[in-house]
């Protein structure tokens, strides 16, 4: 019996993993912060912002997954029991093994943004076990008395901590510090920058294959950051093709659905890979939500199979 | 738990697996995009959209209304406000009571009170003159987009529906051969017919002039052939002048994704000569008598609402033809009557808020809608706005 998940349960589980760990996923801040444990900060009043969102996802397509299955075959309440009643820590351990490549690449993603920071001489420290999540997932579910009490939250660390700047690295996280949080925090004054706004990476000479551009859908239209993208991508010196539905234009990866309709993000999602895969075998993106939609067709057969790539994976600094 | 929210999710995930209708609205949606650029490539039709936007923006629906009235009054033609859906169904059967045969042309207006079974449950016969809406009819379907009805019916479906209606074969590559039938078909039964209704696509409030715009040609023939034309239209069609009305037209046109509309017809009075003497006769070749029926059916209280912006759409569709949830869900994501993007906001004013908001979470807001709309309504926004309220009493 199929056993499509509504909004009550979906929503008890976010909430609650919010409520204890603070952020929808569940993930511990131990495990969000792993990624900076040997990179060097500078003492800064300007953060790099990561919203956890990249360390979160290996979780959340876990997440996707057993609920795909719950709703194609049943069995949503024994799915529904697996992400409950486990403690987040546990769930977390147990991610770390069997998820160790995709964990270990949004690490690397993670630390390639620092780097690229620090060479391109922007001095800049990271909250670490403080980082607030931004609470957009929340507000994408119209979920608004979440969003703000997470949002004022949020702004009570970054002041508490002294911040002035935040350069963040994920296109969702971006449009709630800069767009929704003025309009709903009082006073809300920070500075806040996509690193492909202020950095310029280092030309990538390992890079020899040709991508397929997928313009994230908040990065390129409410963020209108497409020829920042392009640009950035001149600099690594990575040659790419634009597929019909490009920069303002662009087709969505499915992925902002895939919690409350996991079977429609993943059609959606097959219809841009094959958009993509017409133009290349590979793909770069540069969005953690993105990234996963899209990763599901390196699943697909060799001939409709496509491999994408974070543009920060792309750059490098060792 | 969550029942109506519940319903909805499995109507539309039942749609996930229809890979005939996904083959038709993805072939339409690729083409459209084509085209589409093609039209944002010309200067003039970016400049047009950016006046339409202007002159609906600014427009005082209700003032233009009233003027709008006067007008047509002036011009001899009967005008009726409709507040609901009811009231527009009870003058359509008193203007129709002595008629048998009816012809109507494409109306998402006509949709929304349910016109045409409406009129065939009173025993009249009553038929689509357009060809999209022609094989909605036939399949008792609803409308899968607002300009092109049966974009999820693919060619194989059209030519097994023609054949059962027509008791011939046709093949399903014969699309002329499909085409001509249906043409003197309905040739025959409009010229017969005692009423022929049609939507607007714009009014003029200073004139009182209908615009409409078409490819086929059975508008012109439905509002001219009979002695009785009826006009059901809504009453955020009403802009200033004549010349906006067809820059509205020119507008839907384009971003409806035709690079120059077949037909635009203006249409003021009954028809009528004056060349014996300067004597004014009626009717001439046209009409005898014109009517026209303002439907508000909630487009007032949405003045004051969060979706008072959606009241500038002039239904174009091109919204629902890049949107990636439409992709694969079709026309199964929407109300009743109205589908996918701006559809869910027409919804939500026109049926209920309800439904809308349990239709809003398969909405990825991506965008997509906002960045084709030539009048610059924030759809995506407007659906947040449904999410906000139907989470809210989750």
């Amino acid at each position: 019996m199929p056993d499509p998940i509504n909004r009550v349960q979906l929503f008890s589980i976010l909430k609650e993993n919010q409520r204890k760990t603070g952020n929808p996923m569940g993930v511990s801040p131990e495990a969000l912060a792993e990624w900076s444990k040997d990179e060097k900060f500078s003492a800064s009043s300007t953060i790099l912002y990561t919203g956890g969102l990249y360390q979160m996802m290996p979780r959340a397509e876990k997440f996707v997954e057993l609920m795909f299955k719950a709703e194609r075959s049943g069995g949503f309440s024994l799915a529904l029991k697996v992400l409950g009643s486990e403690t987040a820590s546990s769930l977390a351990g147990r991610l770390v093994k069997e998820e160790e490549n995709k964990v270990e690449r949004a690490r690397r993603i993670l630390r390639n943004a620092s780097r690229l920071l620090s060479n391109n001489g922007i001095e800049h420290t990271y909250l670490g076990l403080d980082e607030p999540y931004s609470g957009i997932l929340f507000y994408d579910l119209g979920l608004v008395d979440e969003f703000l009490n997470i949002a004022t939250s949020a702004v009570k660390i970054f002041r508490e901590r002294g911040v002035r700047k935040i350069i963040t690295v994920d296109p969702h996280s971006t449009y709630a510090l800069r767009e929704l949080y003025p309009r709903f925090i009082d006073g809300f004054d920070f500075e806040v920058n996509h690193y492909m706004e202020i950095a310029k990476p280092k030309k990538n000479d390992a890079i020899k294959d040709i991508y397929a551009v997928h313009d994230p859908c908040i990065l390129s239209r409410r963020l209108s950051l497409a020829d920042a993208y392009r640009n950035y991508l001149d600099s690594l010196g990575v040659s790419y093709v634009e597929p019909e539905r490009n920069k303002r234009m662009t087709f969505c990866c499915g992925g902002p659905i895939e919690s409350i309709a996991p079977a429609i993000a993943s059609k959606v999602s097959g219809i841009r890979c094959s958009q993509l895969r017409d133009k290349s075998r590979k793909a770069v993106a540069a969005c953690p939500i993105c990234l996963s939609n899209l990763g599901r067709c390196s699943k697909a057969p060799q001939d409709k199979s496509l491999e994408v790539f974070d543009v920060l994976e792309l750059t490098s600094y060792g | 738990m969550d029942d109506d929210f519940s319903r909805t999710k499995a109507r539309v995930y039942l749609a996930l697996k229809d890979s005939v209708m996904q083959n038709g609205i993805q072939r339409g949606m690729a083409s459209f995009f084509s085209n589409l650029n093609l039209n944002l490539a010309d200067e003039e039709v970016v400049k047009i959209s950016d006046e339409v936007e202007e002159t609906k923006s600014s427009a005082d629906i209700q003032g233009l209304v009233k003027q709008a009235i006067d007008s047509m009054q002036r011009n001899g033609v009967d005008v009726f406000s409709a507040r609901n859906k009811e009231e527009a169904l009870g003058q359509l059967k008193k203007l129709t009571d002595e008629d048998k045969l009816i012809v109507k042309s494409k109306s998402m207006v006509a949709e929304e009170i349910g016109l045409r079974e409406y009129l065939i449950s009173l025993g009249k016969e009553v038929w689509e003159t357009d060809l999209g809406e022609f094989i909605i009819q036939l399949k008792h379907d609803k409308p899968a987009q607002m300009v092109a009805p049966s974009l999820h019916v693919p060619r194989e479906e059209v030519a097994a529906l023609l054949s059962k209606f027509f008791k011939t074969n046709f093949d399903k590559d014969d699309l002329q051969g499909m085409v001509n039938a249906v043409r003197l078909f309905l040739r025959e039964k409009i010229a017969k017919a005692d009423a022929g209704i049609t939507g607007a696509n714009a009014i003029s409030a200073k004139e009182g002039t209908i615009v409409t715009v078409e490819n086929e040609g059975n508008i012109r023939l439905t509002m001219t052939m009979p002695r009785k034309h009826i006009v059901l239209t809504s009453i955020e069609k009403v802009v200033p002048s004549t010349l906006d009305a067809v820059k509205v037209a020119l507008a839907q046109s384009y971003f409806a994704g035709y690079t120059k509309p077949t037909y635009i017809s203006l249409t003021s009075t009954p028809s009528g000569t004056g060349d014996i003497e300067k004597v004014m006769v009626r009717p001439a070749q046209g009409s005898k008598e014109m009517h026209v029926i303002l439907l508000d059916n909630g487009r007032l209280s949405a003045l004051n609402s969060p979706f008072s912006n959606a009241l500038k759409c002039i239904k174009c569709g091109a919204c629902q033809m890049v949107c990636p949830t439409y992709s694969v869900c079709g026309p199964a994501w929407g109300g009743d009557v109205y589908t996918s993007a701006i559809g869910l906001i027409w919804t939500a004013i026109t049926d209920s808020a309800e439904k809308a908001a349990n239709l809003s979470y398969f909405c990825l807001g991506c965008d997509a809608c906002n960045e084709v709309c030539p009048v610059s309504i924030d759809i995506s926004g407007m659906i947040s706005a449904l999410k906000q309220k139907g989470s809210s009493k989750v």
